[in-house]
């Protein structure tokens, strides 16, 4: 091979990169012999280096990887957060429960107060849906309450969805209803007979708890417990029969 | 390793050299962007059987690359233009010519060049790869790849030294 010829073929030669390529072996061992030709690829070589350095030099947006991990990151769905939220949610109420009953036996009070914090804060929707029925058969097919018996006013209340909890061993479900203002309406249902200090009838109990109004009755061996913001005119429009 | 963690190895390990190979094909921050981050997109989806790094490195290229092509044959300014056969001899750079060297005069002279020899020619430049791994990478024959770098590189250095065939001032080989 002479000196020119390897020079063809050497125009294309990376000298860290292709020395073990057969395909430059031969013109590579003329450079060696030829002074002129080593400095030749040399200077081919300072070229591809500057090259290389400007292309790598190129500025990479510094949220480049944030943007494709957050993008990608592996999520929960949608089902499997409300689910995780609402098993949070139930151990809460459970643990709580069990705190209060070392002390001192339930009683129908702590129960409202339990709920209504509860809802005071952000709270898992077990199943969103404006759909009574779809809510009713959720709840049962997750032992939750569900043979309970709505106010006729509160049946035209737009539906949000519901959520199974649990207070002590007590299953409860909860209804979440949008009041013409937008904002929510709660309904608590659950069986809990040695609650002590229940309501004693159909008739709505109001108390004010944890900011807000609530409404507790008795009716069919069910608790239920009826919440809103604001004062008892919140929930006499859906308390009527 | 869960895929989670695989995942953002393999994010925090490429997408520099993704995104240098992404703009030298496109010479547009967020065009470039966007290829590296529809690449990684599509190995969320598919990618995750790969479970070797440098396969899962070379499978990145090669996505971005066929991403790339698909954005050329959806854009009327990416005209093909032909080099001729006969390039003669590549041009030989004078003295020093990395020191003349720009980043915006590289990554301009290697737009100019049709998509067909900006890619093997980037990462011929960008990446260790050898010519048979880059034929991998782009999906064409070694020749190709091989002919393609010889005719690409001879058009850039062309363009950045203004000099067709220009011979070595300090004494070439003869």
């Amino acid at each position: 091979m002479t000196s020119r010829e390897a020079r063809e073929i050497l125009k294309t030669y990376r000298p860290g990169i292709d020395f073990h390529d057969p395909a430059f072996h031969e013109a590579v061992a003329q450079a060696r012999r030829d002074p002129d030709l080593a400095a030749w690829v040399r200077n081919q070589d300072a070229l591809y280096q500057g090259i290389r350095s400007q292309l790598k030099d190129v500025p990479v947006p510094e949220d480049l990887a944030a943007k494709i991990l957050t993008s990608h990151r592996p999520r929960w769905s949608g089902r499997e957060m409300l689910q995780l939220a609402a098993a949070v949610a139930i151990l809460a109420a459970v643990a709580a429960f069990w705190l209060q009953e070392r002390r001192h036996p339930a009683t129908f009070a702590d129960y409202r107060t339990s709920m209504a914090a509860l809802v005071s804060k952000k709270y898992p929707m077990g199943l969103e849906t404006p759909d009574l029925e779809r809510a009713r058969k959720f709840l049962a097919n997750n032992q939750s309450p569900s043979d309970y018996v709505l106010p006729a006013a509160l049946k035209s209340a737009p539906l949000l969805g519901c959520a199974t909890l649990s207070w002590g061993a007590n299953p409860v479900s909860l209804l979440c209803f949008r009041q013409k203002d937008g904002s929510g309406l709660w309904l608590f249902v659950t069986e809990h007979p040695s609650l002590r200090g229940l309501p004693a009838s159909v008739e709505p109990e109001f108390s004010q708890t944890n900011g807000l109004i609530t409404a507790g009755w008795r009716d069919g061996g069910k608790i239920y417990l009826m919440a809103s913001l604001g004062g008892p005119d919140r929930l006499a429009p859906y308390l009527r029969e | 390793m869960s895929p989670s963690v695989d995942f953002e190895c393999l994010v925090r390990s490429h997408y520099r050299d993704l995104y240098h190979f992404a703009f030298s094909l496109v010479r547009n921050p967020s065009e470039a962007s966007d290829l590296v981050q529809e690449t990684f997109h599509i190995w969320a989806k598919k990618g995750t059987q790969l479970r070797e790094q440098r396969s899962a490195k070379s499978w990145l290229f090669t996505t971005l690359h066929r991403l790339f092509l698909q954005a050329c044959r959806h854009q009327t300014r990416f005209p093909e233009i032909e080099l001729t056969e006969a390039q003669g001899e590549l041009p030989d750079a004078s003295v020093d010519p990395a020191a003349k060297l720009d980043s915006e005069a590289v990554l301009k002279a290697l737009e100019e060049l049709d998509p067909g020899h900006r890619a093997p020619l980037a990462l011929y430049y960008l990446e260790d790869y050898s010519y048979r791994e880059i034929a991998g990478i782009l999906e064409v024959p070694l020749g190709t790849v091989q002919s393609r770098i010889s005719r690409g590189k001879a058009r850039l250095l062309e363009k950045l030294t203004g000099s067709p065939g220009a011979n070595v001032s300090e004494g070439g080989a003869k």
